[in-house]
Order: structure tokens, then sequence, then C-alpha cells
């Protein structure tokens, strides 16, 4: 008789070696859920990317219209806008009445000869 | 060797081992050895190098009044490369450009990545054609921030301000002097595009920000200048002149407060002026300064002790032979001190101070007061003027440079010679920049005013400013300068205008007056220059013409700044009446 015929038969089974399968599947699954983890950071850093692209484009927009107005603002208050206004009537000046005027330094008189003097070349206000 | 499956594992293996060798070390080096070449071919494909613009600083005057502003627009560029629908596009873009939709289709028609649609569009029209396109998802269409350069106080004080050229360069003015700090420094990011032409933020590269340009404060004040500039115009209109100046300043501090000159010019319309309106003749320009001149041989020689105020010169009735030549004055007169020369502007008796002083301490009170050489104010092209030396004098130079001739000079240097008398003997040096800071108004440097050296003791400034209030009165040439309740001093100016070829053209004179207000202690000193007006040569003086525009001003002026009066504000008519008396005391 063959003795090959002779071995017992369980020695031909390979058995499973359910603990290295597992660890080979746990090895997978962290492969897999780093690789999912990655594609979706990715995904995530260009959604932000895009976020922060709109975001740049609008602060440069609003910036843009900012510096806009406020160059309008500068010509339409300008000096020159202003008195072209005041010649076509659409704005007016009211002289201010000279008792309105409070003046911080008033007019030094000089004794002397009754005449205002000016503070700088008044002794008397000189420090 | 026994050909079993062992030697057969083993060979297929070495063979696979070889191949997986050959492409690693291929791998290797292409991602090391050849690092550079591939990235540089990759950037060269995807990566863009964005320029990010710097904002070029504004120019203010001393109370923050904005001069010179920035209006963002935007580039229209066409990347061809991207442009699918170019018809469509025009149809929705041709009304934004204002552009006809055939042409603008043709221009989009085109497989290059760059062509300039259009230039200076306003930044809120590119927002809404950027809006337009993108909700019809067309491509193709990028925009590029920009900006114009705008002046909302239009052509007051242009010459100053300046303006730029078509690559934003300051080419005139502040614009150009300052250009290196108002111009800041742009920035740069490199990027990659998808096929969109939309940039991957994920990618982008190196990044340098931009260095924002600093903002310019002038020592101008607009309130002053608001006035010269009117007067300059009324007086344009009245005498019709080929150039009318007009320049104060703070003679305490050099500070230029108010500079203006004609023709001129808009610089937001800078395609329609001409060359000549571009001239800041303030600076660029010399004359020969007529008897403002004179106030160097009197201080010169009240300051070297040669003559006191005593001191009485023999003014020849008139007519003073000299090198073969005859000086003749307006008037005959006798025998003049000092202050009745300044007084009576007298020809003979400048002449004959200068003469008394001797060429070489004349000629070095020219240089004193800072004749014949730039005063350094920050402005572009200004001219040192003419003043020769001794050695090159011919025989009547020193009789007829005292009374300004044979001497040319700018308006600028004229009114810092005149603020020697007004401020205690001290050349100061002019300046118009105040200071310059970053945007967010932090000063990040203030120019301090500096005293380029002492000209003429005090006590000699105090003795030919008391000739020069004389000369504000009725026994004085400019009696049209005064202001009613304030003492003003100065000097008229009455120059022929030389010839290219030699000597004078007739009935043609640059008439001038520069004095400075209040007398006993000067809020500013002022020039005021017409040259060549449409006037009878008998009309055409410095007293008659310049003076009135110069006491208008100073009228104004001392309102505006709250000029305490220093007199009591009496008629003309009685002020000359109490000069007239006083004359007659004197005599």
């Amino acid at each position: 008789m063959n003795a090959t015929l002779n071995r017992p038969r369980t020695r031909a089974i390979n058995p499973l070696q359910l603990s290295r399968v597992l660890l080979y599947l746990a090895l997978a699954l962290v492969a897999g859920a780093a690789g999912i983890c990655y594609v979706s950071l990715k995904n995530t850093q260009h959604d932000l990317g895009e976020r922060v692209r709109k975001t740049e484009s609008e602060i440069k927009e609003f910036r843009a219209r900012n510096q806009d107005y406020q160059s309008r603002i500068a010509s339409l208050s300008s000096r020159m806008t202003l008195r072209s206004k005041l010649e076509s009537g659409f704005i007016a000046m009211v002289p201010v009445a000279p008792t309105a005027i409070a003046r911080l330094t008033p007019p030094a008189i000089d004794n002397a000869d009754n005449m205002a003097r000016a503070v700088a070349a008044n002794p008397r206000l000189l420090p | 060797m026994r050909w079993n499956a062992r030697t057969r594992i083993a060979l297929a293996s070495g063979f696979l081992g070889l191949i997986f060798t050959g492409f690693s070390v291929r791998l290797i080096d292409i991602s090391v050895g050849r690092h550079e070449e591939y990235s540089e071919i990759a950037a060269q494909k995807n990566s863009f190098r964005q320029p990010i613009y710097a904002r070029r600083g504004l120019i203010y005057d001393r109370n923050g009044e904005i001069l010179a502003d920035n209006a963002p627009v935007r580039t229209v560029i066409a990347d061809g490369s991207h442009i699918e629908h170019p018809r469509a596009i025009a149809e929705i873009a041709a009304p934004f450009l204002k552009l006809d939709v055939d042409a603008l289709e043709k221009k989009l028609t085109t497989p290059s990545k760059y062509v300039v649609v259009q230039r200076g569009l306003p930044a809120e029209t590119a927002f809404e054609l950027e809006r337009a396109l993108g909700e019809k998802k067309l491509r193709g269409i990028n925009f590029t921030p920009d900006f114009e350069r705008v002046h909302p106080n239009a052509s007051m004080l242009c010459h100053v301000v300046g303006f730029l050229d078509h690559e934003r360069h300051g080419i005139q003015g502040v614009e150009a002097s300052m250009e290196d700090y108002l111009a800041g420094q742009d920035g740069f990011r490199f990027t990659e595009h998808d096929r969109a032409g939309r940039e991957i933020v994920v990618y982008r590269g190196q990044e340098r920000e931009p260095r924002d340009g600093l903002n310019v404060t002038l020592t101008i004040d607009m309130g002053l200048q608001s006035i010269v500039e009117d007067e300059l115009d009324a007086a344009v209109k009245q005498y019709k002149p080929k150039n009318a100046i007009a320049i104060l300043v703070n003679p305490k501090t050099g500070e230029v407060l108010a500079m203006a000159s004609r023709p001129n010019f808009e610089p937001d319309k800078i395609a329609e002026a001409q060359p000549e309106q571009m001239k800041n003749h303030a600076v660029i320009d010399m004359f020969e300064p007529g008897s403002t001149f004179k106030i160097v041989a009197s201080s010169g020689a009240l300051n070297e002790g040669i003559v006191d105020t005593e001191t009485r010169l023999d003014c020849e009735n008139g007519a003073f032979s000299y090198g073969g030549r005859v000086l003749r004055d307006t008037h005959h007169y006798g025998l003049l001190t000092v202050h009745d020369i300044l007084e009576k502007s007298s020809n003979i008796g400048a002449a004959k101070l200068a003469m008394r002083m001797g060429d070489t301490t004349f000629y070095e009170y020219v240089k004193r007061f800072g004749f014949g050489e730039r005063t350094g104010i920050e402005l572009p092209g200004e001219i040192p003027g003419v003043a020769h030396p001794p050695s090159q004098w011919d025989k009547v130079t020193i009789t007829r440079m005292p009374m300004g001739q044979s001497v040319a000079v700018t308006p600028l240097q004229t009114v810092m010679a005149m603020g020697v008398i007004a401020n205690g003997g001290k050349l100061m040096a002019p300046h118009i920049i105040k200071s310059l800071s970053d945007s967010s108004s932090k000063v990040i440097k203030e120019f301090q005013p500096s005293v380029i050296r002492q000209v003429i003791n005090p006590e000699t400034a105090a003795i030919v400013n008391a000739a020069l209030a004389d000369v504000v009165s009725a026994v004085g040439t400019a009696p049209q300068a005064a202001v009613p309740g304030y003492r003003v001093a100065g000097k008229t100016g009455t120059a022929q205008i030389p010839k290219p070829g030699g000597g004078y053209y007739e009935m043609k004179y640059l008439v001038s007056f520069c004095g400075y207000m209040p007398a006993e202690d000067p809020a500013f000193v002022g020039i005021v220059m017409i040259d060549d007006a449409n006037l009878p040569s008998n009309l055409n003086y410095g007293g008659l013409v310049s003076a009135p525009i110069f006491a208008r001003i100073a009228a104004r002026a001392a309102r505006y700044l709250d000029l305490q009066p220093t007199m009591r504000a009496e008629p003309l008519t009685e002020v000359a009446s109490r000069d007239e008396k006083k004359e007659e005391a004197r005599r």
C-alpha cells in the first residue's frame, strides 16, 4: 500500500490561521481607512482652498469698492467740486456773525497808541 | 544545473527583480537626479507668477486734504485658450465695455493666452461683468487689478503734485521726486490653475506680500493755495501775461504754504496739456529779478559795517556815469540813506552800495542769500539760476547786479532771500514735504526745518525790515501792497526782459512784488511775479501790478490764518496822509 495513502488525512488540510487573517484584515482596514482619510482630507483641503479663494476674492472686491467710494467721496467733497456747487447755487455759505466768533487769544491793545499788536510782537504776552 | 521548479522560480524572481530595480533606478533618477529639470517643466506648465500690486501712496496737504488719490480700475484680459464661446462672451461684455459686439468677438477669437481687451475699466463695472459671465459659466475673461491716479482738485496745485506716465511712474512734481516712497513694492505669488483656469489654492507656492507706498503729506495749505490760485487767475484774466507765479512760504520754517504758476493744466487730462503748461516756473525758470534784488546790496553793506543807518550816498540826481554807461533812476534823487535807497528803489544808490562793498564781498552776499545755487526743494528740475563770479564780470556788472540785472534767479530763490530779512537774518531751506506715513497713518518720517546759514545779523535784518516796511507806504514804491490792519514789508521789482541774443526787449517787463506780513512778526513771505503783462509800459510796474495782487492775497491769507491785526485798520487815504506827514517831518 502506498505510504502516502497511509498518512493521516488531517495533515493534507491547510489550517486557517485566524489570528494572521485578522491581522492582515486589520492592516488592510487601517490602510484603507488611512487612504480614505487621506482622500477626505485632500478633498477638505481643496474645499477649504476654494473657500479661501472665494473669500479672498470677496475681500478684494470689498477693498476695491471701499477704495472706489473713498475716491468718490474725496472727489465730491473736494474744494473744486464744492466751489462749483457754490457757484451753481446748489449750496450756499452763510457768513459767521462777528458776535458768534469766540477768540481764544483776544487781540491785545497797546495802551501807548491804542492799537492792536500781534501776540508774538507783544512783550506783555510773551512767555 | 538542474532545471527544476526552484531554478525556474529563482530565474523569474531575478528577472522581475531586475525589472523593478530598473524602474526604481529610473524613478530615483527622475525624482531626485533630475528634480530641478522636471520641476521647472511642471512649473512652466501649471504654475503662474501672479503679481500682487502695491497700493501707490496718496498725497495730502498739511491739513489732510487729499491731493492725489487712487481710483481702482481693472484691466480686462482675454485668455484665448479658455474661450469656447466668443460670441456669447462678446454679447454679454460689449455693453459693459462699451464696445461693438462684432469687434469684441473678433478680438476674443484668438489662440493667444493674453490679449488686453480694455484698460481702466471702473472696478464697479468689472465686478458686474464678472458676475454676468459667471452666471452663464463663460470662461476666458480675466480681470487684473490696477488703479488710476485722480486729482480731486483738478488743476489746483498741478505743478507741485505732478502726474504719472502710462506705466504709473511719476514724471513731474512730487509724484516724480517722491517716486521711491510713493510707489511701494509689488508682491507676487506662485499659483497653479485648474483646467478652467481657476487657482488651486492648495498648490500655492512661494509668496511675497506687497509693500504699499507711503503717503506723502505736503507743507502746502490748500486754504492758502486756493486764495493764491484765485488771485492769480484773476490777474491772468486782467493782464493776460505770458507767465504768472505766486509763492507763499513760512519764513521761520521754510515750509512752502502755496505755490502756483500760470499757465497750468489738469493732471487728469494730461493728454490735452501743452508742454508750456506743465512747467513749474517757480523752480525751473529763471528771471532777472529787478529791484527786489536790492536787498542784497543794502543788507550786505550794512552787515559789513561799510555803511550805517545815517550814511548818505549821492544818487547823482538820477544819472550816474560809470564804465562808459549811464545808470539812471526813475526820479532825481540827491543824498539818500540805505533806508531811502530801498524805499525809493534807487538804482544808483544800490550800485553805489555794491561798489563800496567791492566785487568780492558783494558777490559773497549774493551767494550767501542763496542765489546761484539750488535751494534743494523736493521738486524735480530745479535750476540754480545764474550768478557769475567777479572773474566773469565786465566793468559795469557791479552797477547792474545790485539792481537785479546781469543775474538770473528763480522766484523761489527770491522769496527765500526775502525770508532772510523776515526771519532775523537766517536763510531757511525751503521744503514742501512735511511727512511720510504708512497706510495706517503712522508717521514714518517727519521733515524738520533747517537753517542753511545766518546770512546777516538780526540787527541788520531789523534795519532792512524797517526800510522794507516803508516801501509799502505812500512815500514808498508799493503803497498798493498795504493791507488794512497789518504792517506789510516788501520790495517791488520791475525788470526788463532780456533777449536771447543780448539786449532787452522794448516795452516788455517782468514785474514783481516780494514781501511779508505782518512786518513785526511775519506769518508768511510771498512773491507775485507777472511776466510780460499786456499793459502800456507806464502802467507796467511791480508797485502797480504785482503789489495789489500781493495785498489781496495777504488780506485773505490774514483772515484765513486768523492773524491778529497789528495796527488799527485805518482807511488807506488816512494812512497815506500820515505817511506823507512823516516823510515831510523827516525831510
